[in-house]
């Protein structure tokens, strides 16, 4: 009994595996790269609209194929014979890049019958092969109908034509003539446009081959692209530009560090995804518009992978009519958290140069929108973030470097003119009555731009003052993602229980075994829906937050809360209250985000404070090692150890049975994280009882 | 009739009280419940002569072993201890690979109704009662054995204390499956020659 395949397995490996007609293009030029050519052609015929001329042409001058090629390797299946020669024939040595052995099948994306035309040097026989795809279409369409049996074809039993023609002796070359015959595979002026963007990134700009790869795409309908070259044009107007290389026989990998307001390079270990070179190049809105105005076709969109001089396939594929593209390295991902000092995908065009023999851990997966998540490709990710990290660093030195300069370059024009000013009234005091009335308009003029160049230096500061308060306000409101999250999470866990109480009461009510269950399941969906209300409320006020932003200083709002707006409790409760706050640290934020913290550390401290004799409540806030810090303390029961790393917790809670919500801590730390701050338990300042939060603010805000 | 497999739950988040726990108390004999993973283990491992079910929480909170490290800690001592990993957080964003390499027995969303955990629960339970190997485990320890002379197991030439097979055949090696599939064999041979009859 032997193996034998249906034609579905045909479409599988071709449709599956290659999802749209560009990335199949994509293909198969690269197997003309592979073969040693010098130029390809890509040909289209009659492309827009479908007629009996309608096809489209590959072309190339490779080594080309013999019969014993076509029938051992092309019209084997999922051939290994690319996988075990690496390199192309001499004197090229290409690194060959078409990787799957099924780019042949991706013929089949791109048109319903396939007519290849190959031939090497040195022979006058040119082999010729047909193959209609649509045999095979009626044919899987017979064998749905009926059940297979001794008489059904399959796939592997239809006779392909296959005959010679004649050729030069020194003719060499393999054409692929793609016949469309089917509305969908109908190619748009779009799609040509997009085919040729996609192909201009085949190559690297930054490898120099002894051997040029030369693609000319040509177009019978479309005039601007009758007869285009293709070619990846070296990188000009970029603001910065940065280039990292690796030595192998030194062991060295460069990397960028930003170091006392300069951007260094600096050599460090090899990596465990191998060397790589890299270029970057930065864009700020200036050098937007001249590269786009000089690269018509050239897109700014972010950093690719180039393995052996050619792109790799997650880079590659590109869905036309959606814009989207995949920021695979995650660039962009990172701007969720605070985006105006961060970079995006669209100021960057960057160059990352692997190779299969040194990278062999950056494999592109089988789906080829990624690549396979190895710790090696990680560590490559991390790094190529590390190295926009410090770019990003350096430019927000250079924009602070800038503004205190505009600054100061205004005072000094105030400051010079008036000195003009002065001088001109002592000439004046010296001069005769003529000249007097001429330097009368003089100085009167001279007044005036003191005056505007005054507005200036007060409209300057002022506007750098909203600045950093709209970028404070910005980076302040929890990012978009981890609100989601949170969001997700916490309704998640509420409804959760409340399904598992609810269900039991409809599987076992009544039952007289069960009544104090009963009873305390009923109180369990009270609570938990009460925390579901007040985790939505918590939420919410981060989306109307940003209107309720004012300036105000931590320091006295602590006070005023302590001395008066909890004094109440306080002697009610009989607690003394100890209050250390004569630092003063101004914030733009939320006031009542604020208050909730303290609302929080001031409620629960109370209710470990019960059963306390000498009841304390202290809080200082001061400036330690350029960090506003609070320290909030009672000397109450205190936290148990094990509890320590559970407290802030979503449902944590000792205080269930007292009528606590359980989520109070938890949006104590959500809100001081999205100031980018921390809060930690330490050891108690009344140790050994009592409990010590300690709040971290940093001070840029 | 209660089944006396013991129903094993580590959460820190769970105690007799939960709807879950008072569901499978009706169904089964005892459900030991450990709110970390360190007490969970030992348990199972000083129960191993036990029928036990493990329900595992993949989040245990603050410093204990995630769930991916516990089911693997299970697994160094048995394979034939069905586990069933739960969570509350988003399943999407989990890995998986080695819940299948270790042979996890379901992966259940906290939020399901109780009445579809329990009955996988019991489906557990169904396959811990009929499965070949555990069946073989439950004979192997009702073997007497004494130190100085050890009830042996041969097979392929070689000997094994009945303790050394019952650790193969829990760690579900070449040697516990070829044992299995040896005995089952042997089994079926004697059943249809009439050799001996399946009653109990």
């Amino acid at each position: 009994m032997k193996w034998n395949f249906d034609v579905s397995t045909f479409k599988l490996l071709g449709r599956e595996l290659i999802t749209d007609k560009i990335t199949a293009l994509f293909e198969l030029v690269k197997n003309c790269y592979d073969a040693n050519a010098d130029q390809v052609e890509v040909i289209y015929n009659n492309v827009s609209k479908i007629d009996d001329y309608s096809k489209i042409i590959i072309k190339d001058d490779g080594i080309g194929m013999s019969l014993y090629d076509i029938r051992y390797k092309w019209m084997i299946v999922g051939t290994n014979s690319k996988r075990e020669q690496k390199i192309s024939p001499s004197p090229y040595f290409r690194k060959v890049v078409g990787e799957k052995g099924v780019g042949r099948f991706a013929v089949e994306k791109l048109g319903s019958k396939l007519l290849i035309k190959t031939t090497q040097k040195g022979t006058s026989r040119k082999v010729c092969l047909e193959l209609d795809w649509s045999v095979y279409e009626r044919m899987s369409e017979d064998i749905a109908k009926n059940t297979p049996n001794k008489n059904t074809k399959l796939f592997t039993d239809i006779e392909n034509d296959c005959w010679i023609e004649a050729s030069d002796f020194d003719e060499q070359g393999t054409e692929l003539i793609i016949y469309l015959s089917t509305s969908d595979q109908v190619w748009t002026e779009l799609d040509i446009n997009q085919a040729v963007k996609e192909l201009s990134k085949l190559i690297s700009p930054l490898k120099k081959s002894e051997f040029p790869f030369l693609i000319t795409v040509k177009s019978n309908e479309f005039e601007q692209f009758k007869s285009k070259e293709i070619t990846n044009k070296a990188i000009g107007f970029a603001t910065e530009k940065i280039q990292l290389t690796s030595d192998l026989t030194k062991g060295t990998q460069e990397t960028l560090i930003f170091d006392q307001g300069q951007l260094l390079v600096k050599s460090i270990e090899l990596q465990n995804f191998g060397p790589i070179n890299f270029e970057l190049n930065y864009f700020n809105q200036d050098a937007k518009r001249l590269f786009k105005s000089n690269f018509k076709g050239g897109d700014i969109d972010g950093i690719k992978i180039y393995r052996d001089g050619v792109i790799t396939t997650p880079f590659a594929e590109s869905e036309s009519k959606d814009v989207r593209k995949r920021d695979i390295l995650g660039i962009d991902k990172r701007r969720y958290s605070g985006f105006f000092d961060k970079v995006s995908s669209q100021d960057l065009l960057g160059y990352i140069e692997i190779t299969n023999q040194e990278n062999p851990r950056i494999k592109d997966a089988t789906n080829r929108q990624d690549f396979l998540d190895f710790p090696e490709y990680k560590a490559l990710k991390e790094f190529i973030i590390y190295q926009i990290e410090q770019l990003e660093k350096y430019l927000t030195y250079i924009k602070d470097e800038k503004k205190s300069q505009v600054k100061t370059q205004l005072v000094t024009a105030e400051n010079d003119i008036i000195k003009i000013e002065r001088l001109l009234n002592q000439i004046s005091e010296k001069s005769s009555p003529e000249l007097k009335d001429d330097l009368k308009i003089v100085i009167k003029g001279v007044k005036g731009l003191k005056s505007s160049v005054n507005r200036g230096v007060r409209q300057f500061t002022s506007l750098q003052k909203e600045i950093v308060r709209k970028e404070n306000i910005f980076m302040s409101l929890m990012s978009l993602q981890d609100y989601a999250t949170e969001l997700a999470h916490v309704v998640r866990t509420s409804l959760g229980k409340i399904i598992h109480y609810s269900e039991f009461f409809k599987t076992d009510f009544p039952n007289p075994a069960y009544e104090e269950l009963f009873l305390e399941y009923a109180h369990s969906i009270f609570s938990e829906m009460s925390n579901l209300d007040k985790a939505i409320d918590f939420m919410l006020s981060y989306a109307r937050s940003e209107n309720d932003f004012e300036t105000f200083d931590i320091s006295s709002l602590i006070k005023k809360l302590l001395n008066v707006s909890y004094k109440h409790i306080f002697d009610k409760e009989n607690i003394a209250v100890q209050i250390i706050a004569n630092d003063s640290l101004n914030i733009t934020h939320n006031k009542k985000f604020f208050e909730d913290i303290f609302e929080n550390l001031i409620t629960n401290s109370v209710k470990a404070l019960a059963q306390t004799k000498d009841k304390i409540i202290k809080c200082s806030a001061i400036i330690e090692r350029e960090k506003f810090v609070v320290y909030f303390s009672d000397n109450g029961y205190g936290i148990p150890e094990e509890s320590k790393g559970k407290v802030f917790d979503i449902y944590y809670t000792t205080t269930n049975n007292s009528g606590g919500a359980g989520i109070g801590l938890f949006t104590v730390k959500k809100r001081i994280e999205a100031l980018k701050g921390n809060i930690e338990i330490i050891e108690s300042e009344f140790y050994p009882v009592g409990t010590t939060f300690k709040i971290e603010l940093p001070f840029n805000q | 009739m209660k089944s006396n497999i013991i129903i094993v739950v580590i959460d820190d988040l769970i105690d007799e009280r939960s709807p879950l726990v008072v569901k499978l108390n009706q169904e089964y004999e005892q459900v030991s419940i450990f709110n970390n993973s360190v007490e969970g283990l030992k348990f199972i491992k000083d129960n191993l002569d036990s029928k036990t079910i493990v329900i595992l929480d993949l989040t245990l909170s603050g410093d204990d072993d995630n769930g991916h490290i516990v089911l693997e800690k299970i697994r160094a001592n048995s394979f034939l201890i069905p586990v069933l990993i739960w969570t509350a957080s988003d399943e999407k964003q989990e890995p998986f690979a080695d819940f299948i390499n270790n042979r996890a027995f379901a992966f259940i969303k906290q939020s399901r109704p109780v009445k579809d955990i329990l009955k996988i629960v019991n489906e557990a339970a169904i396959s811990l009662e009929t499965d070949v190997a555990s069946s073989l485990e439950d004979w192997l320890m009702a073997q007497p054995q004494t130190k100085d002379k050890p009830y042996m197991v041969a097979i392929n030439g070689k000997s094994f204390t009945v303790e050394e097979m019952l650790n193969e055949i829990r760690m579900q090696s070449l040697i516990g499956k070829e044992f299995s599939y040896k005995l089952n064999k042997l089994t079926i041979d004697l059943l249809t020659r009439n050799k001996e009859k399946l009653d109990d």
